[in-house]
């Protein structure tokens, strides 16, 4: 069967199924309070940037740069991975969070400087399945990674950040205290061209 | 409040704006670098946004009580911007897409369902390398929703054998021997076509899940990803992702046609 | 002597006519003041009735919320007591008044010293949260990793732990709601300062323990 048709085919199998066919679902986030978790979200996101120059130093003693990597894990799920893409190679390779903080240490760069792009955009959340809520966040960043002899690495990458956002509750001196919980899941990093 | 007037000229320096060489500087982030990634169309949620004019060009959501929300003419303006130029896709045709789509009051969304995701995916099976293409859609739930997998093609296993289906097949008397002769289909596993129907096709998807379950085969890697859509009506186009450090780039039409059933043999695609 | 009728009898006339015009004129003159006296007493006793019966809704009154502040309330009965009806109601009412009265002012005082001591904490928490967020410049500002361990620990002698929660807010609603974001511990957002470089306001007065230590902080997202 040809490809156009076998797309026909899945059409028709789908049955342009999906209940409310050209309806949008309706958050139940509000704009105010998905603009708050927006912003939430974008600075843990620039508190994992931070965390990756600290770990990137090599002045950061390696007590502290340990300590920061267990900062970095909390802020995401604990099965969440990076997947990374070059300009020359499209396969992506994966790492756990812990993996791709440790080869970021293992470079041999005297410093590192992660700087960002202005321009964040952030996706609507939906609802998953469990009742989480799901977006994703879209940075790009220039990466450079200089020695004390001279020599620079530069790269700018566009990386999209799961992120999930659920409403949870504890117990605090005594009494119950809501709070939006936002973590980070897969990273997808792709390297763009200069 | 953004207004039409104002929606436009700051569109036109987005898009226009003479784009210079990108060089790594010693120092600092490229500004020409930014408008760049402004106006690129980073994410499929943005493709969305962009496409149903519910956004600012710098990207701030707009809701139903913006003025410009689901702008008949700030659509009409912004839609042909999402095209790939690269693509070769008529003007004429965009510009009828664009008007059908818009007058028509039709919106794109991931919930309106006829839309696919086509992965094309790396997989090792028994230690060989083989490329898949996945097909996706979203599936509602009862909280929310999520992708599923509806169809899965171009598995080697699958693939056509290379004899000539004239030289192998189940002779027309088989039953008078009570089909003893089905034992060569089961030694003969890479000429299967020539002993099923003409028209079958075995179901990828299937296969992968068997084969999953046997732990047969182990996922590496995705390379690429479309979508296909058909949510406007009386059209099909397909969505792709182009980095590049210039202003037309993203998530981007890379094919546009009118109803598959007047052209079953012409879609774009690579 | 014998007196001649006539004359015997003229002059007893006379006499008893002068005693009783004596006693005529005596009447005359005392008896319009018996009927006097007996009003003036009626009106005297009709008076009273009216003063214990005031008195008494005045008492009544007092038990009830009628707007009157305590001390307002305490003059009034200062006042009816001091006008010694003794009568029965009343002096019962003017003892359960009191009664009433003494358990009003026991509580205004009461509630005066709780006010006193809670101003008291609450300038006492914004000077101790002054010196917190010296503590927070300090970090963020740091010249070296050391220089930023030693105040963190310099800081957390503030607090009664290092497992102090802290609450941060990143939304009010209209309402007044909060939405926070995921409660930490004070170590960890020290440590935070520290590798951020940034750190957040004040939200709500800060929670004292017995010992003066802070037991709870809440902050909001700048």
């Amino acid at each position: 069967m040809s490809m156009s048709r076998y797309i026909i085919a899945l059409f028709f199998i789908m049955g342009f199924s999906a209940a409310g066919l050209g309806q949008e679902k309706s958050l139940e986030i509000t704009p105010q309070r998905k603009r708050a978790i927006d912003s939430l979200a974008l600075e843990k996101v620039r508190d994992l940037s931070r965390y990756i120059t600290l770990v990137g130093n090599k002045s950061t003693p390696f007590s502290e740069a340990q300590r920061v990597i267990d900062r970095a894990v909390e802020l995401f799920s604990d099965d969440a991975q990076i997947g990374v893409s070059s300009l020359n190679r499209r396969e992506i390779r994966y790492f756990t969070v812990r993996r791709y903080f440790d080869h970021l240490m293992a470079l041999n760069y005297d410093q590192v400087t992660v700087e960002w792009y202005n321009i964040q955009y952030v996706s609507d959340l939906e609802l998953q399945p469990d009742g989480r809520y799901v977006g994703v966040i879209t940075i790009f960043q220039k990466f450079t990674g200089k020695t004390n002899e001279g020599l620079k690495y530069e790269d700018t990458t566009k990386k999209d950040i799961t992120i999930y956002v659920e409403k949870k509750q504890t117990q605090i001196g005594g009494r119950l205290v809501d709070y939006w919980d936002v973590w980070l899941g897969d990273v997808r990093v792709a390297h763009t061209s200069k | 409040m953004m207004r039409g007037g104002l929606f436009l000229p700051r569109l036109i320096v987005l898009c226009c704006l003479p784009l210079s060489n990108a060089v790594a500087q010693d120092f600092g982030i490229d500004p020409n670098r930014e408008v760049q990634i402004q106006a690129s169309t980073k994410q499929v949620n943005q493709f969305f946004r962009r496409f149903n004019a519910e956004e600012a060009p710098d990207g701030k959501r707009w809701f139903s009580d913006h003025p410009d929300y689901h702008s008949v003419g700030i659509r009409k303006r912004y839609i042909p911007l999402l095209f790939d130029k690269g693509a070769g896709i008529p003007d004429s045709l965009v510009r009828a897409f664009t008007n059908e789509a818009v007058n028509g009051k039709q919106f794109l969304s991931l919930h309106g369902g006829a839309f696919l995701a086509e992965v094309h995916s790396v997989f090792s099976w028994e230690g060989k390398l083989d490329t898949l293409q996945l097909f996706l859609s979203i599936q509602e739930e009862s909280v929310g929703s999520k992708w599923v997998m509806v169809a899965a093609k171009g598995m080697s296993i699958l693939t056509v054998g290379q004899k000539d289906s004239t030289l192998v097949f189940l002779h027309p008397l088989s039953h008078e021997i009570e089909f003893m002769n089905l034992f060569r289909v089961f030694q003969d596993a890479e000429n299967m076509h020539a002993y099923v129907k003409e028209d079958f096709e075995p179901d990828g998807l299937s296969v992968l899940w068997y084969e999953i379950q046997r732990k047969r085969v182990v996922f590496k890697s995705v390379i690429g990803v479309k979508f296909h859509f058909r949510q406007i009506e009386g059209w099909y186009f397909t969505l792709e992702q182009k980095l590049r450090p210039e202003l037309n780039s993203g998530w981007l039409i890379t094919g546009l046609q009118r109803s598959l059933e007047s052209n079953k043999n012409s879609i774009p695609h690579d | 002597m014998i007196f001649s009728f006539p004359t015997n009898i003229a002059a007893v006339l006379r006499t008893n006519l002068m005693l009783a015009l004596v006693v005529f004129s005596v009447a005359m003159v005392v008896s319009p003041g018996c009927s006097g006296r007996k009003k003036a007493e009626q009106a005297a006793q009709e008076q009273r009735d009216k003063t214990i019966q005031d008195a008494l809704s005045s008492l009544k009154a007092l038990m009830t919320d009628n707007g009157m502040t305590v001390p307002q309330k305490r003059a009034e009965w200062n006042r009816i007591k001091n006008l010694n009806l003794n009568h029965a109601e009343v002096d019962e009412w003017l003892d359960k008044v009191d009664a009433f009265l003494k358990q009003e002012e026991q509580r205004m005082a009461e509630e005066k010293l709780e006010s006193e001591r809670l101003a008291a904490e609450k300038e006492k928490a914004k000077k101790s949260f002054q010196n917190l967020l010296t503590y927070f410049e300090r970090i963020a500002n740091a010249s070296s990793v050391d220089d930023a361990n030693r105040h963190i620990q310099e800081a957390l002698g503030l607090f009664s732990s290092a497992q102090v929660p802290v609450l941060i807010v990143i939304s009010t609603g209209a309402n007044g709601s909060k939405d926070y974001d995921r409660p930490t511990t004070i170590r960890k957002y020290l440590d935070y300062i520290k590798d951020q470089r940034k750190y957040e306001r004040q939200a709500e007065p800060l929670k004292l323990d017995e010992q003066g230590k802070i037991k709870e902080l809440e902050l909001i997202k700048q």
